[in-house]
């Protein structure tokens, strides 16, 4: 019985790393052969992401080298999270790997995505950086504090673990990346499938930020990923809100009686005329309109979320996990 | 069943016959028009599942009465499916063995047989499909198939064989819509699609433009003799065929599934196995044109 694999890889301008890493993954797929895993690594789904430099060469040479590499051209540059999405579209393994191209993530970590599987039988492993990865930076920074806010004020806790290097179940990652929009976060669209996500503690490096301060996101571009993960997360404010305008609404009717009750029993108690009235006519309005906005909110809200693609119900089959969780215990033996 | 005759407009006198105008047929016969003979009609012949003998006569008498130095018969003719008992799929072997009989006794005229098989028969249940030889015949439909094939490989007429993977596009042909065109009829009308699969079940999907293409450009160009895959190299889930077809339908695709663990089983095509000249169509282009055939049609 044999467990396939494909590695995805977004290509964007990583000429000078690409041999290296295919010469690596065909390392581990070679490993994996000659060891009798039931894993096997039947392609390389690199996708030409509008390269700007010589990367499109560079990756035809590699296909003719590799016949289990494929490469995907877009037609334009569609940024890194489309660029995977439209790899795990074209892949057809049972489980799926995502990589980045600068060798930040080592091929034969793969093994260790995979160790965390077989262990915790999950359907997603999330690499997780041991130290920094860009070297203690703003962006490491910043990363970790907009993912822990997220995954607070979200119901996707799984926010905390996103990561480019990633071990999908391949039904599910072929049914997140086809019913994503281009607004569509792609963690966010995998979380809509599974919530049977560990992590893999394993050493990222980002040598090309560090060194060459060299990356493919600036700002902006940093910026607008946080606004999709943010967008795709679905918060559950409207209904805290409501709460606010149910309050408003109660305040008002409980100011209302209160001055009624002090007229009747104390009528020169209420010094200025019409103020209470005021207060609790403006309570009340403003909670009506609270509560109005809150249910537009929620229906925009649904319309959003089946735009972004989210499932009604999703099946798998998890049958063929205890083969290689098997096959792992065999071989720490 | 009919059968169509194309005289080419090329430099050698050159026929091609259709044999059986379904739903791959006639869109290769759509595409053979491009390569008409200028004033020269097509002819059709209706000929019956009956008589093979008649059908091989036919072709005997055309090479007798004209002076065609070739004639390429594209066999896509079959009444049998998937789920086909042996029965039905044993009267079409003995029916094509017929008629390889008969043709045999031909003079004078190169005949070559293009024989359109079926990849998702073939290798069903496969998964991973990493050598054309990797077959399973799981079913009297795959068996009955492989074996024509077999009988013409080892007949004295040369020949192309195709196998051909899960074929949708534009077509008339409501019989047999496969399941592209089933989901997108589903979508316009609102109907629920019942699917007798898992939702994650891979299939290798390709466009009938790109079988008519790969199968005339073998034949024009003199392609050697060989088995040739026919199939995208890139498989889809139903799952993500439908969130395809609800793009291009802008409307919901209603499905239900009847699960069948006979259908459940993957197809998935190394793509070097992939013969094609040309890259095949994506689904992501080939929908959208299924879907606006529909709307006009």
């Amino acid at each position: 019985m044999t467990i396939t694999v494909s590695t995805i890889t977004p290509v964007y301008c990583g000429e000078k790393y690409l041999v290296e890493l295919l010469d690596k993954v065909d390392d581990i797929r070679q490993e994996w052969a000659s060891s009798s895993s039931p894993l096997h690594l039947v392609e390389a789904i690199l996708v030409d992401d509008g390269s700007i430099d010589n990367s499109a060469k560079v990756l035809k040479a590699l296909s003719k080298k590799y016949p289990w590499v494929t490469i995907v051209t877009m037609s334009r540059n569609f940024g890194q999270h489309s660029a995977t999405v439209a790899g795990i579209c074209h892949s057809s393994s049972d489980w799926v790997v995502t990589l980045d191209e600068d060798l930040q993530h080592q091929p034969q970590d793969i093994d260790i995505l995979f160790q965390a599987q077989a262990e915790h039988q999950a359907d997603v492993v999330y690499a997780a950086p041991i130290g920094a990865a860009h070297g203690n930076s703003w962006r490491d920074r910043s990363s970790h504090w907009v993912k822990k806010v997220l995954a607070r004020m979200s119901a996707t806790p799984q926010v905390r673990m996103f990561n480019s290097f990633r071990l999908i179940r391949g039904p599910i990652a072929r049914a997140a990346a086809s019913s994503s929009s281009s607004q569509t976060y792609l963690d966010v669209a995998i979380s809509w499938f599974t919530n049977c996500a560990v992590i893999a503690p394993v050493e990222l490096i980002d040598d090309r930020y560090i060194k060459d301060k060299q990356s493919g996101y600036s700002f902006i571009r940093l910026a607008n990923h946080a606004r999709k993960l943010m967008v795709s997360s679905s918060f559950d404010i409207a209904s805290k809100v409501m709460l606010i305008g149910l309050i408003a609404i109660f305040f008002s009717a409980f100011l209302g009686i209160a001055a009624i009750v002090m007229k009747i029993v104390t009528p020169g108690s209420i010094q200025i005329v019409g103020w209470v009235s005021l207060i609790s006519v403006i309570s009340l309005l403003s909670g009506v309109i609270i509560l109005l906005l809150c249910i537009i909110l929620e229906y925009v809200g649904i319309l959003v979320t089946n735009q972004l693609g989210k499932p009604t119900f999703f099946t798998i089959d998890r049958s063929n996990d205890g083969l290689l969780r098997d096959w792992y215990l065999m071989r720490d033996e | 069943m009919n059968l169509s005759v194309h005289e080419l407009d090329l430099s050698t006198d050159r026929a091609v016959v259709v044999v059986g105008l379904g739903f791959i047929g006639a869109c290769i016969e759509g595409h053979l028009r491009a390569y008409q003979r200028q004033g020269v009609d097509v002819k059709y012949f209706p000929v019956d599942w009956e008589t093979a003998k008649a059908l091989g006569d036919k072709i005997l008498s055309l090479c007798d009465s004209n002076s065609y130095t070739t004639i390429d018969i594209i066999w896509s003719a079959g009444k049998g499916g998937f789920s086909s008992g042996n029965a039905q799929m044993k009267q079409e072997f003995d029916y094509f063995s017929e008629f390889l009989l008969t043709i045999s006794q031909v003079r004078g005229t190169k005949l070559i047989i293009n024989f359109l098989s079926s990849a998702g028969g073939l290798y069903e249940g496969s998964g991973y499909v990493r050598s054309i030889d990797q077959l399973t015949l799981c079913r009297p439909y795959a068996k009955w198939k492989h074996k024509q094939e077999k009988i013409l490989q080892n007949s004295s007429i040369p020949s192309r064989i195709y196998r051909i993977s899960t074929v949708y596009g534009p077509s008339n042909n409501d019989n047999r819509r496969g399941l592209i065109n089933t989901l997108i009829r589903g979508a316009k009308t609102g109907e629920t699609v019942t699917i007798s699969a898992n939702q994650n079940t891979l299939r290798d999907y390709v466009f009938n433009t790109d079988v008519a293409r790969q199968i005339l450009r073998s034949i024009i160009e003199s392609v050697p003799y060989s088995v040739q895959l026919l199939a995208s190299g890139r498989s889809v889930s139903i799952d993500m065929l439908k969130n395809i077809v609800a793009r291009a339908t802008l409307k919901d695709v209603r499905l239900s599934y009847n699960s069948n663990s006979e259908n459940d089983r993957d197809i998935t095509f190394n793509r070097s196995l992939v013969a094609f000249f040309a890259p095949p169509t994506s689904l992501e282009e080939g929908i959208p044109l299924s879907t606006k055939f529909f709307d006009l049609n």
